[in-house]
């Protein structure tokens, strides 16, 4: 039973003839070099904010920190194949890391935050990694939940240091050493977003495509012939289980920053859940494709929750119906659209 | 040239822009249809320096022309107040109420203030901090509303004042109805906050001293979640309880949340308590007194505590295991006051025969002092003027009589002991005490 | 304060406690282990049995026939649930009806508020138990004893559908190896059907015993999912025997742990959890895949 979840994650290619290759083909370690299509997506993102300020900005601000929560969780889940639901933990170690240097101490110099973040994160991940890898499938997923849980025990109930259950609010915005920047300008601060992210993304991205990449997803398809190979799988995962955590962090602190507030709720494993659920609406395994899924969520939330009280029950209906009509996510949408596309060529 | 891969971020934006754009129309709440105001007032029409229609009594040169670059409040048309409550989520039994008494309020004033309209945007705050600070944004930022009120969370309210004061494109005013942290009163007092709730420590306090010399109980046991409002409202009684000469003799926290309390009444009970003192919030509330009636013996160990407790929201589920509870609040649905029979009959017979609690007449009072400033302001909606106007202001609640205080810009109200009592099988919060206009801050 | 009257009265929390969050994960642990199914509106089956409960027993005051109808009403709507969506999914990778039964535990959250409303709501224990009965020297709630009584009869029951019949031989077989079992030519739909059929009803059953004890409260959904999902892994995926131990083991520590060290108790039952995985990575009763 645990193997069949184990094999069955990520397993986005079925027995069905004409669906398989075309995801594949998406699937394939894509050339080293970045597509210029990404290229003009960022050029995009850097404009926007000279198109439009105000609440589409700090929308979009949302979706570009959630999807590199959910990219994070897709090294783990989708590359690794290893489901961890868990993965609010180092969300939200970075976000209360950063904040308490930020708001307690005072400290909001980036150099200093992002590098508490990453420490944190990394040294965190490697402990939870080295008990939980031991597991697989849905145990995995248990074990990652109980120490996600404990990361939350801990930020409720150390208030001296975490604000307990009221959070912890006036976490300052990063200061960058760019002369004349102010991150607490929106505009600002959603440009500095803009470069985390692209940053983050073009390093995920080598990091995928590489030879480390490629053994992560051999293992995540067939972990025993892997290990016959001579591979340390056992390594592997714990390494794509802290990249992960890692990123996961960066978009902790960036969330900290945005809000100028953290509180328990944003590491309670409905947090996990929800970033899990991104993964899987937009693909996991794609990278691109769980960015998707954090802005399609995001923003059917938003909207959903301001035009109707009973916004749970569409966005629930919305859910089922999208898993029974959609198989792979939203890359699946975009993978069909190209095969058709490639059909009529 | 390879296109594969634009097309999905790219969808990502439209995605982002629609969104933005679709939910420019507001879900209005059914109780403040805008009636004649054809015109938005938006922040462009505010630009212009004219004088509001309803007459240029509101003599704030400063405001507008700062106002113009900004878009700050409006100056005519109808007032956008952005209400923001948990009508989902776990504190839904809560936020609907807050909500109910919000709308109801500013129904029997025909949604008008100050000569204008009044048009509510509402928003769910879905017992979540996170959507709280998000649809503040919104409402600010998208919206554009001259007013924010609600919020049910702390940690929502706490974000909001920071918010506004920081990093909000222009500011607003946010009235506060339900999160009682005290330290709203002194730390994080801010220009642009306002309570109409109640704080943490003034129901709890003088209650210390009234178990002590009135009930003669010298030994009590406190018992909250650690969590919310617990620590402040039970820590503030053992205070007052403390100074009063009385002993804590024991201090349990379940965690939040619980629904068995199995393990802790067993410990209250073999200890030589004479009292429990308790606050829990929402379904651990009922629970722990349905099972505290199981356990123990109200005659042996008195049931003391927050009203919260008992309020309206939580008595039906508790049944007759409330009765015996003495418990401490701002409001009782049973307060014999003129005001309060018209608001309770007012409200049972618009909601379907259910009895406010003390969340339906927080909202009743936000609505009521935000109409009672913008019609002292002849509806200038500037956040410094609306300030001007609702500090020290007075009014006859269904609680009594209260004022908000200009020190700590939070409300001053009576403070009543009730028992809860059996009436023809039914639980009853009967009023045994009154402590006259508390002041939010005490300190100790 | 240690005594011997203080120690038995907890034991009887942490036995009552445990049994109860066993009838709870008992469904679960079938579902997960016939049908590789991880059902996360099982919370949603519990939660809707409890509020049918609820309506039953505030109109006829008649516990027994709330718990006896309330399952019936969320069994039939597994089967439609089964029939209609989940069947579909079989051959899809699994994480897929994780999504499709998340989407179905948000939808039932909120009709469930629909027509019940927001606030906190309880059932009234069976006339008679609602007072304490002597044991011991100790006075306890009477109802909390009938939970241990319901709790061990349901336990035998299951345990002798499970070993005694033919049905739960093909159950267990199935748990062990489905394609045998299909290959035996065994209708493993039907037996799919009746399986996630019976749990959900199982859930709706545990939602009207645990009522008047846990409250009907939103957000209680994935509050018992969570607690569910801890007693199946640490028991073992698919064995009633493993949700049984599991559950006494998790109640107990929960009820010692708010006795000895209250301020970790949140802690605890996680500790537990992860302690019991590392030392058996399976569960306490699970199998081991070759």
């Amino acid at each position: 039973m645990a193997d069949a979840v184990q094999g069955s994650i990520g397993h986005l290619a079925e027995p069905t003839a004409p669906e398989a290759p075309v995801l594949e083909d998406i699937r394939k370690p894509w050339p080293a070099r970045i597509r210029p299509g990404y290229l003009a997506i960022l050029i995009v993102l850097l404009v926007f904010p000279f198109i439009s300020t105000g609440y589409p900005l700090t929308v979009l601000t949302e979706v570009l920190i959630f999807g590199l929560f959910a990219m994070s969780l897709d090294v783990i889940l989708g590359y690794a194949g290893m489901p961890s639901f868990g993965h609010a933990a180092f969300f939200g170690l970075g976000a209360y890391g950063t904040a308490v240097l930020a708001a307690k101490l005072g400290q909001s110099n980036l150099a200093v935050t992002l590098s508490v973040t990453l420490a944190l994160t990394a040294v965190l991940a490697l402990i939870i990694g080295a008990l939980a890898i031991r597991t697989s499938g849905v145990y995995f997923l248990m074990i990652t939940l109980a120490f996600a849980q404990m990361v939350y025990a801990a930020a409720t109930k150390w208030t001296p240091l975490t604000g307990g259950s009221n959070g912890l609010p006036g976490v300052r915005r990063p200061t960058i050493f760019i002369p004349g920047i102010e991150t607490t300008d929106p505009k600002a601060f959603y440009l500095f977003v803009v470069v985390v992210f692209a940053l983050s993304f073009f390093v995920l991205h080598r990091l995928v495509n590489s030879p480390f990449g490629r053994s992560l997803v051999g293992i995540r398809e067939n972990e025993v012939r892997m290990r016959a190979m001579g591979y340390g799988v056992q390594r592997y995962k714990l390494a794509a289980f802290v990249v992960g955590a890692m990123f996961g962090g960066v978009a902790g602190l960036l969330w900290a920053t945005f809000n100028s507030f953290i509180s328990p709720p944003d590491v309670y494993w409905t947090q996990s859940g929800t970033v899990l659920l991104m993964v899987l609406l937009g693909g996991s395994g794609t990278l691109v494709g769980p960015v998707l899924g954090a802005a399609f969520f995001q923003v059917l939330e938003l909207v959903l929750s301001s035009k109707t009280e009973h916004w749970q029950i569409v966005l629930g209906a919305v859910f089922v119906i999208f898993i029974m009509f959609v198989r792979r996510g939203l890359m699946g949408i975009w993978a069909q659209f190209l095969s058709l596309r490639r059909g009529h060529a | 040239m390879k296109m594969k891969a634009l097309t999905p971020l790219g969808g990502l934006l439209c995605l982002a822009l629609a969104a933005c754009g679709g939910s420019s129309a507001p879900a209005s709440s059914a109780a403040a249809p805008a009636s004649a105001a054809a015109k938005p007032s938006t922040a462009a029409a505010s630009a212009s320096a004219k004088p509001a229609a309803s007459g240029a009594a509101s003599a704030k040169p400063a405001a507008s022309g700062a106002a113009a670059a900004s878009g700050a409040a409006s100056s005519s048309g109808p007032i956008k107040i952005g209400w923001v409550s948990s009508l989902t989520g776990a504190l839904a039994p809560a936020g609907k109420p807050m909500d109910n008494g919000f709308k109801m309020y500013l129904a029997e004033v025909s949604n008008k203030a100050g000569g204008r309209d009044i048009q509510v945007i509402t928003e769910d705050e879905a017992s979540n901090p996170k959507d709280g600070l998000d649809k503040v944004k919104k409402l600010v930022e998208q919206d554009k509303v001259d007013i924010l009120a609600g919020l049910i969370l702390t940690p929502s309210t706490y974000a909001s004042i920071d918010y506004i004061e920081k990093q909000a494109p222009r500011k607003v005013l946010l009235v506060g109805t339900n999160a009682g942290a005290n330290d709203m009163d002194t730390t994080k007092k801010s220009d642009y906050f306002v309570r109409t709730a109640f704080s943490n420590a003034q129901a709890n306090y003088p209650m210390g001293d009234y178990v002590f010399n009135t009930l003669k109980i010298s030994k009590v046991y406190d018992t909250y979640s650690d969590f919310a409002a617990g620590p402040e409202k039970v820590e503030t009684f053992a205070a007052g309880f403390k100074k009063a000469g009385g002993t804590i003799v024991g201090t349990e926290k379940p965690p939040f949340p619980s629904t068995d309390f199995a393990a802790f009444l067993t410990k209250i009970k073999a200890s030589d308590a004479q009292a429990t003192y308790n606050f829990e919030p929402g379904n651990d509330g009922v629970q722990f007194t349905k099972q505290y009636a199981q356990f123990i013996d109200k005659n042996k160990i008195k049931y003391l505590g927050a009203g919260d407790n008992v309020d309206e929201s939580n008595l039906p589920a508790e049944g007759t295991s409330a009765v015996g509870a003495i418990t401490s609040l701002h409001y009782y649905s049973t307060l014999d006051n003129p005001e309060n029979k018209k608001f309770v009959d007012s409200y049972k017979s618009k909601f379907g025969g259910e009895v406010p609690g003390s969340f339906a007449v927080q909202g009743y009072d936000g609505a009521r002092l935000i109409v009672d400033a913008l019609n002292k302001t002849n509806g200038n909606a500037d956040p410094k003027a609306l300030m001007g106007a609702m500090l020290g202001a007075k009014w006859n609640s269904p609680r009594g009589p209260v004022s908000i205080s200009p020190e700590f810009h939070d409300i001053v109200q009576n403070i009543y002991v009730a028992e809860t009592q059996n009436q023809n099988g039914k639980p009853v919060n009967v009023v045994t005490k009154t402590f006259e206009q508390v002041q939010p801050y005490i300190a100790s | 304060m240690f005594s011997f009257d203080f120690l038995f009265v907890q034991v009887l929390n942490g036995v009552g406690y445990g049994l109860l969050i066993f009838l709870l994960a008992a469904g679960l642990t079938l579902i997960f282990g016939m049908m590789d199914v991880i059902n996360l509106a099982h919370g949603s089956f519990y939660m809707v049995g409890a509020y049918v409960g609820f309506s039953m027993v505030s109109r006829t005051h008649n516990f027994w026939l709330a718990l006896v109808v309330a399952p019936i009403v969320v069994g039939a709507v597994g089967l439609v649930i089964e029939t209609g969506l989940l069947r579909r999914l079989y051959r899809r990778v699994q994480l897929d009806q994780v999504i499709l039964t998340f989407g179905l535990a948000y939808m039932a959250t909120d009709i469930v508020k629909w027509i019940w409303g927001p606030d906190v709501r309880s059932i009234d224990p069976p006339a008679g138990m609602d007072g304490g009965t002597d044991v011991l020297g100790n006075f306890y709630p009477t109802y909390r004893l009938a939970v241990i009584g319901i709790g061990i009869v349901i336990a035998l029951l299951l345990w002798f559908l499970q070993r005694r019949t033919r049905i739960g031989s093909i159950i267990r077989a199935g748990v062990a190896d489905k394609e045998m079992v299909s290959g035996l030519g065994i209708n493993v739909g039907l037996v799919f059907s009746g399986v996630f059929v019976f749990g959900a009803a199982l859930a709706a059953l545990s939602g009207v015993v645990a009522g008047p004890i846990l409250g009907l409260y939103q957000g209680m959904d994935s509050d018992t999912l969570i607690i569910a999902l801890i007693v199946v892994v640490v028991g073992g995926l698919g064995t009633l025997t493993g949700a049984f131990w599991g559950g006494l083991l998790i109640g107990i520590a929960d009820t010692f742990g708010k006795v000895l060290i209250p301020e970790f108790s949140l802690f605890l039952t996680f500790a537990v959890m992860v302690v019991v995985l590392l030392v058996r990575p399976t569960g306490l009763f699970g199998r081991r895949l070759a």
